[in-house]
């Protein structure tokens, strides 16, 4: 089985700090037991002064790369033009350069004039010309996605162009202005396939499914679908956020397994489900029509709940199970609940904790505090087109003070 | 269900392929530290190691138009930087011993490359996770841990109260933990279904 190097290294720092669930024990033993090497490399990266000496090592490596550095506009300048490649000798195959400052060197042969890299004695000036290119500024999350077929490729959805992305069991896959849509083509061979599409933090995008239902997925959520409804009942699974629009279709209900928990069984429209796995609940409210909501694993009094138009039905989630009971709320702030989709924050009545929630997804940051979160309840709307820094002002305008490291922001008490 | 891929760099991947040199620049940017940290476990020298490395990002700036896929790349960076750092060091010690240390008779070439990326992942992701505390806290962090100072000696030099030092230590290493709980690892999904089947099973009974 293929691992990531980068799921195996943060399940080894889970092992170490000692938050392994028991799914990623196993396939963390399973990579162990592959090959003698990962056994070794394995063994050696628990013990801590291993560790240590790396992180050192690593240490190293980067004031070593405050040396390496590269001017962007420079790189412009170093494209492979036919005619340059006809008029001189090919260069980089040539052995004896191997052994020389090479990046210079091959350009020079090369008669670009330009150098790719230098190395920059004077540490403070490297670093500045090296942190010229970085963005002062956190941007705002925007349209984007990754989508996963039946066979385990992966295309990034940000910026490709509009056409035909993939042809799928029973349907083809295209992209229009930013949204993807399956269209069946009638043909269904054999067992459904399911794709899986998802968005990381800071980027939001729009689905069609084979039936026509629409899903609007927030930041990083994902939901996974058949590429074809065959059978008895549409099914999907969705984790994080996601709005939906059901296409009517009375013979074959619609479910969503939210995050394995909890059940909604669509019998009309449009609603909405806010599973994220650091909030205290997975809710779902419907806007028109009428749903059911069914907990997986509740407590045996749990009934499913019908809801009717603005009712939200709120299941606490604790741990890896949703727990005691279903509470209907019964005029759901509608509006609050659909900003994301609408392009807004909208933070009335909503703890400072969870606005930072919000934009954790929205900004890919981390948010700390550096003593006890204020409890401040925050009130008002705005549009989530801003840069972070411009709405960091505005809290620090309601009496919240941040400030910005990196990708995380620190609030002050 | 997959979530949170090493997205951006899919995406620079792509943008790169297209000949991109913002991209380029942001690739290079974001890998340099990892080549530079692979590169040193095979040469004793960091001059060595720069140029190995800006050799490979050349030569993958040159031919970037025949990439395909993805993560193509990165492999593609790491693999030069290691051939080249192995070739220079047979140059420089032809038959030493150490070469025996790198490449273990028994062993594919392949099976090390891949136990030798999620050190390198491993490293990074640390050093990642502890440069993201604030800053009084990454201090006393790496005094504790990188230079082996005890509460007391912090406190000297930061001029601080020890207790102080072992609360804002505790806390760092609480953010760390809490920072490796909530990256997402994608397991292999038969492998997630066995385990969930498995459990379904415990609990039913």
């Amino acid at each position: 089985m293929k691992f990531q190097a980068t799921d195996i290294a943060t399940l080894l720092l889970k092992k170490i700090s000692g938050q392994l669930t028991a799914a990623e024990a196993a396939a963390l033993e399973e990579w162990k037991n592959a090959s003698a090497a990962n056994r070794r490399e394995y063994e050696a990266l628990l013990q801590l002064t291993v560790v240590k000496d790396e992180l050192k090592r690593y240490r190293d490596a980067q004031a070593a790369g405050k040396r390496l550095t590269i001017p962007t506009e420079e790189v412009a300048s170093i494209t492979i033009p036919e005619d340059t490649q006809d008029t001189t000798s090919p260069p980089t195959r040539t052995p004896f350069l191997r052994r020389y400052w090479a990046a210079a060197s091959i350009l020079l042969l090369l008669g670009l004039g330009a150098y790719l890299f230098y190395r920059d004695s004077s540490r403070p000036q490297a670093l500045t010309s090296d942190n010229k290119h970085l963005p002062k500024d956190i941007l705002p999350g925007r349209d984007g996605a990754i989508l996963t077929l039946a066979d385990g490729r992966q295309v990034v959805l940000d910026s490709l162009g509009n056409g035909l992305i993939a042809m799928q069991s029973g349907s083809q896959v295209t992209l229009q202005d930013g949204q993807l849509a399956y269209d069946p083509t009638g043909s269904v061979s054999g067992e459904a396939a399911y794709n899986t599409m998802s968005t990381p933090k800071g980027r939001q995008f729009i689905l069609q499914l084979p039936d026509g239902t629409r899903v609007w997925l927030n930041a990083a959520s994902s939901i996974r679908y058949p590429t074809a409804f065959v059978g008895s009942e549409r099914k999907v699974e969705i984790l994080g956020e996601a709005y939906f629009e059901v296409a009517k279709n009375a013979n074959m209900p619609f479910r969503v397994n939210v995050n394995n928990r909890v059940e909604v069984e669509v019998l009309g429209t449009s609603f909405n489900v806010n599973a994220y796995e650091n909030e205290a609940n997975i809710s779902a409210t419907l806007l028109e029509g009428s749903v059911k909501v069914a907990a997986f694993q509740g407590m045996p009094s749990d009934r499913p709940v019908t809801l009717k138009p603005g009712q939200q039905a709120q299941i606490m989630q604790v741990g890896q199970k949703a727990r005691s009971g279903i509470k209907v709320i019964n005029d759901a702030d509608i509006d609050k609940v659909m900003a994301w989709k609408n392009g807004a924050f909208n933070f009335t009545d909503v703890s400072l904790k969870d606005v930072m929630k919000q934009l954790e997804r929205w900004y890919d940051i981390e948010v700390i505090y550096e003593s006890a979160a204020p409890n401040v309840e925050l009130t008002g709307k705005m549009t989530r087109d801003v840069t972070l820094n411009e709405l960091l002002k505005n809290l620090g305008d309601l009496g919240v003070h941040c400030k910005l490291e990196g990708r995380t922001v620190v609030v002050l008490p | 269900m997959p979530i949170n891929q090493p997205y951006e760099e899919k995406e620079l991947f792509r943008l790169i392929a297209a000949g991109d040199e913002q991209a380029f620049a942001r690739l290079h940017t974001s890998y340099k530290d990892r080549l530079l940290y692979y590169g040193k476990r095979f040469l004793a020298e960091w001059p060595e190691v720069e140029d190995i490395v800006s050799e490979a990002f050349l030569k993958l700036w040159l031919s970037r138009a025949d990439m395909q896929s993805d993560s193509h790349l990165a492999n593609f960076l790491y693999r030069t930087v290691r051939h080249r750092a192995i070739d220079r060091q047979r140059a420089l010690e032809r038959r030493d011993q150490l070469l025996e240390d790198i490449k273990p008779a028994k062993e594919t070439e392949g099976n090390q490359f891949e136990a030798e990326m999620v050190r390198v992942e491993m490293v990074h992701l640390l050093a990642h996770a502890v440069d993201s505390l604030p800053d009084k806290y990454k201090r006393i962090f790496e005094l504790a841990y990188h230079a082996d100072r005890s509460p007391g000696e912090i406190a000297r030099i930061l001029q601080l109260n020890p207790d102080t030092v072992r609360s804002q230590k505790r806390r760092a290493i609480e953010m760390i933990r809490q920072w490796v709980k909530e990256k997402r690892v994608v397991l292999p999904l038969f492998l997630c279904c066995c385990i969930l089947a498995i459990c379904h099973f415990f609990c039913s009974h």
